[in-house]
C-alpha cells in the first residue's frame, strides 16, 4: 500500500521536476532574447568618419581604443566617457583630423571586472591593432592589463588617472594629475582657498585607495605647514554622518577633507548639529547644482571645468551641443555629469586625453599618408614639456616612454562660495611646489 | 555624560529603524520558521516603488508613501508566504537559498531599471530641528523615532493580547493543535507575513532619504538589522528592538572613540556584523530554537554515472578545456577566470552538496587566500608555487576560526553566521594594511615565472594551464574524498546528524574539517585570481558573489564535479558571449528566480537527467572491461565475534547501570531517582505510559541530555561525564522513537555506517582515510547484520523507498552492525504489524544470543514485552513503581493501575498469551476510569 503511494508521489514529483526542468529553460532563453534583443546599446563603437563639413580629411585612418567603466555593479550606470570619446572622434574628423588622418575609436566596457577588462585589452591591441589606448576609466583592470600593455609598447593617454598605474608604469600617460597631487591639492585648497591650517578627514574605508591615501595626507600636511586631523573612516553607504560630524566638531577643527562618503549627507547631517565647517573634495564628486546651493566647499579638478564655459575650451562646449546637449547645463544628464561616477571630471578628462593624443600625433610629424604607429604617440609624447594643449590641460611633461610619467604637478579649482560652481582661478593652474 | 548625549540621540535614532526591520524580519522566522535573508530586499522594493511614484509619477509624498507601504507590503507579504510554503518541507539549503534568490532577484531587477539613477533620495519629512540638551535633533528623527516605537510596541501587545497575536504565538508552537481550534494556520502565517513584510517597507520609507536608489545598499543595511534580531534570540519582539537601538548606539560610540584611537577605526562600520557574529556563538544552543526542523532532503544525487564512464567523460572534459587557449583568442582571461571559479564552486561543493552546511562567504575565504599568496609570492619574494601551498596552508586556521564556534549552529543560523562574517571581512578587514597593503590599487602578485615543456608559465596561455592543471588536480582530489569514507560520513551528517553521532563519529571534527577544506579550496581559488591580475585588491572578492554562488550551486541538477562546471559556466564564460547591456543583471535575475523556484525541481534529485542517464549505462556498456560488482562476502565464513569486534570491548557482564537518576526541566520533573540495570547476553525492558520518561532515560543513556543528578556506568565505568559518540565508541548504541535512517543513502550504505562511524571517531586523519583492514570489517559486519535481520535482499534498496516495517529492521541491522555491547531500541516495533512484531523479537533474541549483546527496550507492545524480556522496569511520571520478571509485572496491580486507572475493581483480568489476538494489543494512553 504504502509503496503505490509511494510511486504516485513520485511519479508526479517527476512531473513537476520534468515541469521546472522546462520552466527553467524557456526562462533561460527568454532571458538571453531579451538581453540580445532588448538592449539598444551595444559596448562597442566603431565610428567611421562622417561624411566631414570641414576639410577633407583623407589620411590612413588612426585607431584608438578606451577601456572604460559603464555598468559597474552596486554603481550607478555611466556612459560619459565613452559618449565624450565618441563625441571627440566626430568632431575631429568634422574639423582636419589628427594630423590630416581619420580617427576610429574601438570602445570597450569593462564592467568593473579585471578578466573583462583585461580581455577587452587583449581584443582592442591584438584584434583591433589599436595604436593607442585614449581616455581611459577604468581603475578596477589597470593593475591587470598593466603587462599586457606594456608588453604590446601601447601607450594609455589619460583619462580618469586615480590608480597607481599612473605612477608607477611607463605606458601610462596621465592627462591630469595623479592621485598624489589630488591629495596634495586638496590640502592646498585648504591652506589657499579656506584659509585655515588644519584640516580633518573624512574618508571611505571599502578600497585599497582609502587606506593608502591616509598616509600621504599625513606626508604633505606639514610641507604646507598644515595639521591634519582627527582621521575618520566612514562607509559611503551609512544612514548618516551625524556621530562623524559630531566627532570632528568636538575637536575644533573647521575644514574636512570629503574623501568618499557622499558630500551633500554630511553637509546637511553636519549642519544639523550646527557645525558648518569648510568641505574639500576631489573631483566635485557628488556636488550637484543643488547642492553646490546648499554647501560652500571647495574641489580640485583634475580636468578643465565642465560647469564654465572659457574661450579655450570653446570646442568642447561646441561639440556637446552638437552631439550630447543633455550633458550640458540644462540637459537631463547635466547634474551626473557635473557630479557622478568617480567625479565630475570624466568628460574633460576624456576630451583632454583625446586632444593630448592628436598633439602627440602632431608632434610625431606623421605624414598624412603615413600609418601613424604607438610609437610615432609615444615619440610625440615624450616632446610633451608643460604642454598645456592650448590651455585646456594643466602643464604637462612626460618622460621618453622607458620610466614611469612624473609626477603631474598642477591642477584646477572649483568652489562652490557664490551658490554656483565655478571655477575661481579659471583655467589658471594650481601646482605644488 | 553631556559629551555622549549627542552620540546617544544620534544611535538611537538609526537604531530605532533597525529595530523595527529586525522586528519584521523575527515576527515571520519565528511564525513560518523562514529566516528571510531578504528582508532587506523587500525594504528595497518599497523604496523603488516610493521613488517611482514620488518622483517619477510626481505624486504628493504621503501618497506614494502609503501606497509603497500599506499597499506593497502586504501583497509582499502574501507572495513571500506562499513562497514560505512552498518551502515549508524542503531543507533548511533550500530554504537559505530561496530567500538568497530574491535577493538577487530585486538587486538585478533595481539594476536594470534604476541602474542609472546617481541622486540621493530626497527628503520628505521636515528637517528642522530643535535643540533638546545641548543636542540638535531633527523633527525627521523624531517622527521617525516615535514611528518605529509605537509600531513596535503595537506589535507586542498585539502578539500577547490581541485573539489574531495569540494565534501567531499558537502557529509557531503547534500548528495541527491551532488548526483543531478551527483557525487555519495558512491564514495566521499570511497575517504574520503581511504584517513582517509591511514593518520592512516602512523602514525601507523611513531610510530612503538617507540613500542611494540602489537595491544592494538597502538590502545591506537591513542585514545589519540581523544582529538586532540575534541580540533578540530571533525570538523575542522586544529584545529584538532593544538589539537594534544597541547596534544604534554602540555604532555611534564607537564612532566616537574611534576618533582617539585608530586602531577602531573600522570598528564602528563592522559592528553590527560583529555582533551578529558574536552572538550567534555564544548564545547559548537552547535558545537558537531551529524553528520547523524537518527532514533535510539531502542534495547529494543519488546516481553516479559507473566510474569508469566518469573517468571517460572527465578525460574528455579535460581535453575539450585544454583545447581553450585555440579558441578563445582575447577571452581567455574569462576563461581563466572560469576554470579558478570551478575551484570555488567545488569549495562550496563539499559544504552545501556533501554535507548540507550552507556557507555565504566563499569569496571572504578566497580573499584571504588572494592576500596570503600575494604577500608570500611577492612580498616575500618565495618561489610561486610554495607560496600557492602556503596559502592554502593559511587557510585552515582560517577555516577553523569560523568553524569552531559556528558548527555548533545548524541550519539557518550557520548560514548567517557565515555571512556575517563574510561582510565583517570585506568592511572591516579588507581595507587593512596588512589584508590588501596600502598601495593604492592593492598588493601586486605575480604568476609562476618559470617555464614547463617550452611554455612560459607567466604569459596568458601558460598560466591558463596552470589554472586548469590546478582545478583538475583539484576536482580529482574532491571526487577521491568524496568517493571514500570523508564522503559518505558527510552524505550522513547531512542526513541524520543525530544518528550519525550516536554512531561514534565526533559530528564537530567532520563539521570542522569540512570547513577547513573548503576554506582551502577558496583560498586557492583567491589565490590564482591575484596571481591572475597581477594584483590583489579586496573589490575583486565581494561579499554578495558569495550569494550569487550559493544561488547557482543548488539549482544546478548535475553532480560534482560538473555542477562546478557549469556554474562557472554560467556566472563567467556565458555573460562574456552575450553583448549588450544588462547582460549579467538578467542573469542574475535569471539565477534569483531558478533559486526560488528550486523546491519545484530539485524533488528527489536523482543526480542527473534521465536521457544522460541512459546515456551513461549504454556507454558503460560498450566500454571494454568488465564491470565491477560490488563484493558480497560469504556469509559462513564469517567469524561473528570478529567481524562485529565486540570481544575486544572487555569481559565485563555488567551492562549498563543507572544510578539515582534525575532528569528536571525547568519546574518539570521527567525522571526522579532512577535506578535500573541492563546486563550483558539479556533483554531489558522499559515500559510505562507515555510521558513516563522512558526516551529521556535513553537519551540520558546515549548521553544526548544532561541530567541533572545521578550517574551512567557501562561495565562498571562512569560515563556520565562522556560525550554522545564518546559512549557509541564505547559500546552504547541505540535506536530511535522516530527512525533516524540516513534516508538518501542505501541500506547497505547504512548499515555499514554503524561500523564505520566508530572507526573514525574524532580523529582527522580517520574521517577521511579508512585503513586497509576496516573496509573488510565493515563488510563482513553489514553481511552479518542483514542476514541476522533478514534484510539481504534489500541491501540495494535506498532507505527512503523502505516500508515501515524494513525500516525499523534496517535501524536494528544498523544497531547490530555496530561495535555496541548495549543496544538501547526506543519502540523499534511501532508501526510494525503483529506478524512482523513476532519475528521482531525472535531476530532479537537471536541476535542477543550470537553476538552477546545487552539490550534495553522501550516497548508499548505488551505481547513483544512478554516473548523477549528478561527483566522488566515499569516508569510512570518518572518515577519507578515496578521491577521485576515479565510474569509478575502483568500480575501487578500497581501496573495496571498506572495504565488503566485507579479502580482496579473494574480491571479486565491479566492478559495470558494464548489469548493474543491477531490485532496487537497494544498499552496506549492511559484512559480515565
Amino acid at each position: 500500500m504504502s509503496d503505490m503511494a509511494d510511486n504516485v508521489e513520485q511519479a508526479s514529483r517527476r512531473r513537476r521536476r520534468g515541469r521546472g526542468t522546462i520552466l527553467l529553460s524557456v526562462g533561460l532563453t527568454a532571458s538571453m532574447f531579451v538581453a540580445a534583443c532588448g538592449s539598444s546599446s551595444k559596448s562597442s563603437t566603431t565610428t567611421a568618419p562622417p561624411t566631414s563639413t570641414g576639410p577633407a580629411v583623407s589620411g590612413t585612418p588612426i585607431k584608438i581604443g578606451q577601456i572604460a567603466a559603464g555598468d559597474v555593479t552596486y554603481q550607478p550606470k555611466s556612459s560619459t566617457a565613452k559618449d565624450v570619446l565618441d563625441m571627440w572622434v566626430k568632431w575631429t574628423n568634422n574639423h582636419g583630423g589628427v594630423a590630416g588622418h581619420p580617427v576610429e575609436v574601438v570602445s570597450r566596457d569593462e564592467k568593473g571586472d579585471p578578466a573583462v577588462g583585461l580581455s577587452a585589452a587583449k581584443e582592442l591591441l591584438q584584434q583591433e591593432k589599436v595604436v593607442a589606448l585614449v581616455g581611459n576609466n577604468a581603475t578596477s583592470a589597470e593593475q591587470a592589463i598593466q603587462p599586457v600593455i606594456e608588453a604590446a609598447k601601447v601607450p594609455v593617454v589619460g583619462g580618469v588617472a586615480y590608480g597607481a598605474a599612473y605612477l608607477t608604469s611607463k605606458a601610462f600617460y596621465p592627462v591630469g594629475p595623479q592621485i598624489t597631487t589630488q591629495i596634495f591639492g586638496a590640502l592646498y585648497a585648504v591652506k589657499n582657498k579656506v584659509n585655515v591650517s588644519a584640516a580633518a578627514v573624512l574618508i571611505c574605508n571599502e578600497s585599497a585607495i582609502c587606506d593608502g591615501a591616509i598616509p600621504l595626507y599625513q606626508k604633505f600636511a606639514p610641507t604646507l605647514g598644515m595639521t591634519i586631523g582627527p582621521i575618520v573612516k566612514a562607509a559611503v553607504t551609512q544612514p548618516n554622518y551625524t556621530a562623524e560630524c559630531l566627532s570632528i566638531k568636538d575637536k575644533g577643527v573647521k575644514a574636512i577633507i570629503v574623501a568618499g562618503p557622499p558630500l551633500e549627507k554630511v553637509a546637511s547631517d553636519c549642519k544639523r548639529q550646527g557645525f558648518e565647517p569648510r568641505i574639500l573634495t576631489n573631483d566635485l564628486f557628488g556636488v550637484t547644482p543643488a547642492v553646490a546651493k546648499n554647501v560652500n566647499l571647495v574641489s580640485i579638478i583634475s580636468g578643465f571645468p565642465v560647469f564654465q564655459q572659457f574661450p579655450e575650451t570653446k570646442a568642447f562646449f561646441d561639440a556637446l551641443k552638437q552631439y550630447h546637449p543633455e550633458y550640458l547645463e540644462g540637459g537631463d544628464k547635466y547634474d551626473s555629469f557635473v557630479s557622478g561616477g568617480t567625479g565630475g571630471s570624466i568628460g574633460s578628462l576624456t576630451w583632454a586625453a583625446a586632444e593630448a593624443f592628436k598633439k602627440a600625433v602632431e608632434n610625431s610629424g606623421a605624414a598624412p599618408t603615413a600609418t601613424v604607429t604607438s610609437a610615432d604617440v609615444i615619440k610625440g609624447l615624450s616632446m610633451f614639456k608643460g604642454e598645456t594643449l592650448g590651455g585646456i590641460a594643466q602643464p604637462l611633461t612626460y618622460g621618453d616612454g622607458t620610466t614611469p610619467q612624473p609626477q603631474q604637478k598642477c591642477f584646477f579649482l572649483a568652489s562652490t562660495e557664490t551658490g554656483k560652481i565655478t571655477a575661481p582661478d579659471g583655467l589658471k593652474p594650481s601646482c605644488m611646489p | 555624560m553631556h559629551s555622549l548625549l549627542p552620540f546617544l540621540i544620534t544611535g538611537i535614532t538609526i537604531g530605532a529603524v533597525y529595530g523595527l526591520a529586525a522586528t519584521g524580519l523575527v515576527l515571520t522566522y519565528k511564525t513560518s520558521g523562514i529566516f528571510n535573508f531578504a528582508h532587506g530586499s523587500v525594504a528595497s522594493l518599497a523604496v523603488f516603488a516610493f521613488y517611482e511614484l514620488r518622483i517619477k509619477q510626481g505624486l504628493p509624498w504621503p501618497l506614494a508613501a502609503f501606497i509603497a507601504v500599506f499597499v506593497l507590503g502586504p501583497i509582499g507579504g502574501l507572495l513571500l508566504e506562499r513562497m514560505a510554503r512552498l518551502l515549508a518541507d524542503v531543507g533548511h539549503v533550500l530554504k537559505i537559498t530561496a530567500t538568497v534568490g530574491l535577493i538577487l532577484v530585486v538587486i538585478a531587477f533595481g539594476n536594470i531599471y534604476y541602474g542609472d539613477v546617481t541622486e540621493l533620495f530626497p527628503t520628505y519629512l521636515p528637517i528642522k530641528t530643535v535643540k533638546f540638551a545641548g543636542v540638535f535633533i531633527g523633527y525627521d528623527q523624531i517622527i521617525i523615532f516615535v514611528i518605529a516605537v509605537t509600531c513596535t510596541t503595537a506589535l507586542a501587545i498585539f502578539f500577547k493580547r490581541a485573539p489574531l497575536g495569540v494565534k501567531m504565538r499558537g502557529v509557531v508552537d503547534d500548528a495541527a493543535l491551532l488548526s483543531m481550534t478551527g483557525t487555519s494556520p495558512a491564514r495566521v502565517r499570511q497575517y504574520a507575513w503581511m504584517i513582517g513584510s509591511t514593518f520592512a517597507c516602512l523602514s525601507g520609507v523611513l531610510l530612503a532619504p538617507t540613500l542611494n536608489i540602489n537595491g544592494t545598499v538597502l538590502t545591506l543595511l537591513v542585514v545589519q538589522a540581523f544582529g538586532a534580531a540575534a541580540i533578540g534570540f530571533f525570538s523575542s519582539l522586544p529584545r529584538t528592538f532593544v538589539g537594534g537601538l544597541i547596534i544604534g548606539v554602540g555604532g555611534a560610540l564607537a564612532t566616537k572613540y574611534s576618533i582617539n584611537y585608530s586602531i577602531l577605526a573600522d570598528l564602528p562600520i563592522g559592528l553590527p556584523f560583529l555582533i551578529l557574529f558574536v552572538v550567534l556563538i555564544f548564545t547559548p544552543r537552547s535558545k537558537l530554537i531551529d524553528r520547523r526542523f524537518s527532514a533535510p532532503r539531502s542534495l547529494t544525487p543519488e546516481w553516479h554515472a559507473p566510474n569508469r564512464v566518469r573517468m571517460l567523460v572527465g578525460v574528455a572534459a579535460v581535453v575539450v578545456l585544454g583545447f581553450v587557449p585555440q579558441f578563445a583568442s582575447n577571452k581567455l582571461p574569462i576563461y581563466t577566470i572560469g576554470v579558478i571559479t570551478m575551484i570555488l564552486f567545488l569549495s562550496l561543493g563539499v559544504l552545501v552538496r556533501a554535507s548540507g552546511q550552507v556557507s555565504l562567504c566563499q569569496y571572504g575565504f578566497a580573499a584571504v587566500g588572494a592576500a596570503a599568496m600575494a604577500h608570500f609570492s611577492q612580498g616575500a619574494h618565495l618561489p610561486w608555487l610554495l607560496a600557492l601551498v602556503l596559502a592554502a596552508l593559511v587557510m585552515i586556521p582560517v577555516g577553523a576560526l569560523v568553524a569552531i564556534p559556528a558548527v555548533r549552529l545548524s541550519g539557518v543560523f550557520l548560514a548567517l553566521a557565515t555571512f556575517g562574517f563574510g561582510v565583517l571581512l570585506q568592511s572591516v578587514f579588507y581595507g587593512r594594511k596588512f589584508m590588501f597593503g596600502s598601495g593604492f590599487n592593492g598588493l601586486p602578485a605575480r604568476r609562476p615565472h618559470m617555464s614547463v615543456f617550452g611554455l612560459d608559465l607567466n604569459s596568458d596561455n601558460g598560466f591558463y594551464y596552470v589554472c586548469l592543471a590546478v582545478a583538475v588536480v583539484l576536482a580529482v582530489v574532491v571526487v577521491l574524498l568524496l568517493n571514500g569514507r570523508l564522503g559518505r560520513l558527510l552524505r550522513a551528517l547531512s542526513d541524520s546528524p543525530v544518528a550519525l553521532e550516536t554512531y561514534g563519529s565526533a559530528v564537530t571534527v567532520l563539521r570542522v574539517l569540512t570547513f577547513c577544506l573548503s576554506a582551502m579550496l577558496a583560498g586557492i581559488a583567491g589565490a590564482l585570481t591575484v596571481s591572475l591580475y597581477s594584483f590583489g585588491t579586496g573589490s575583486t572578492f565581494p561579499a554578495f558573489n558569495s550569494l550569487t554562488l550559493v544561488a547557482l550551486i543548488t539549482i544546478i541538477p548535475i553532480g560534482l564535479p560538473w555542477y562546478a562546471v557549469v556554474g562557472a559556466a554560467s556566472m563567467t564564460i556565458v555573460p562574456s558571449y552575450i553583448s549588450g547591456g544588462n547582460v549579467t543583471h538578467y542573469l542574475n535575475l535569471l539565477f534569483g528566480l531558478s533559486a526560488i523556484l528550486a523546491p519545484l525541481t530539485i524533488g528527489r534529485h536523482k543526480g542527473a537527467p534521465e536521457p544522460i542517464r541512459r546515456l551513461a549505462a549504454r556507454l558503460d556498456q560498450l566500454l571494454p572491461g568488465r564491470r565491477m560488482a560490488p563484493a558480497l562476502a560469504g556469509a559462513g565464513a564469517i567469524d561473528v565475534h570478529a567481524a562485529t569486534g565486540r570481544g575486544e570491548l572487555g569481559t565485563d557482564r555488567s551492562g549498563l547501570e543507572v544510578h539515582g537518576l534525575r532528569v528536571q526541566y525547568g519546574g518539570a520533573v521527567a525522571v526522579t531517582s532512577l535506578d535500573l540495570v541492563a546486563p550483558r547476553g539479556a533483554i531489558t525492558g522499559l515500559i510505562g505510559p507515555n510521558g513516563a520518561g522512558k526516551t529521556t532515560t535513553f537519551n540520558v543513556c546515549s548521553g544526548l541530555v544532561r541530567p541533572t543528578a545521578g550517574a551512567v556506568i557501562l561495565h562498571g565505568n562512569d560515563i556520565s561525564g562522556q560525550g554522545v559518540a564518546t559512549r557509541a565508541r564505547d559500546g552504547i548504541g541505540r535506536t530511535f522513537q522516530r527512525v533516524e535512517l540516513f534516508e538518501s543513502l542505501s541500506v547497505r550504505e547504512n548499515i555499514a555506517l554503524g561500523r564505520e562511524a566508530g572507526m573514525a571517531g574524532n580523529s582527522v586523519v580517520r574521517q577521511i582515510v579508512a585503513r586497509a583492514h576496516e573496509r573488510r570489517t565493515v563488510d563482513e559486519a553489514v553481511t552479518v547484520a542483514a542476514e541476522l535481520t533478514g534484510i539481504t535482499g534489500l541491501l540495494d534498496v535506498r532507505a527512503r523507498d523502505l516500508s515501515t516495517g524494513q525500516r525499523r529492521l534496517l535501524e536494528l541491522a544498523r544497531a547490530l552492525a555496530g561495535p555496541f555491547d548495549m543496544l538501547l531500541l526506543d519502540e523499534p516495533s511501532s508501526g510494525l504489524d503483529h506478524s512482523e512484531t513476532r519475528r521482531f523479537g525472535e531476530i532479537l533474541q537471536r541476535a542477543v544470543e550470537q553476538l552477546d549483546v545487552g539490550v534495553l527496550i522501550v516497548e508499548h507492545d505488551m505481547a513483544l514485552v512478554q516473548q523477549i524480556c528478561n527483566h522488566v522496569y515499569v516508569l510512570d511520571f518518572g518515577q519507578l513503581i515496578f521491577e521485576g520478571s515479565t510474569p509478575e509485572m502483568l500480575a501487578s496491580d500497581v501496573v495496571r493501575a498506572a495504565y488503566l486507572g485507579t479502580d482496579s475493581a473494574a480491571l479486565p483480568p491479566p492478559v495470558e498469551l494464548d489469548d493474543v489476538p491477531d490485532a496487537p494489543l497494544t498499552v496506549g494512553v492511559p484512559t480515565d476510569g
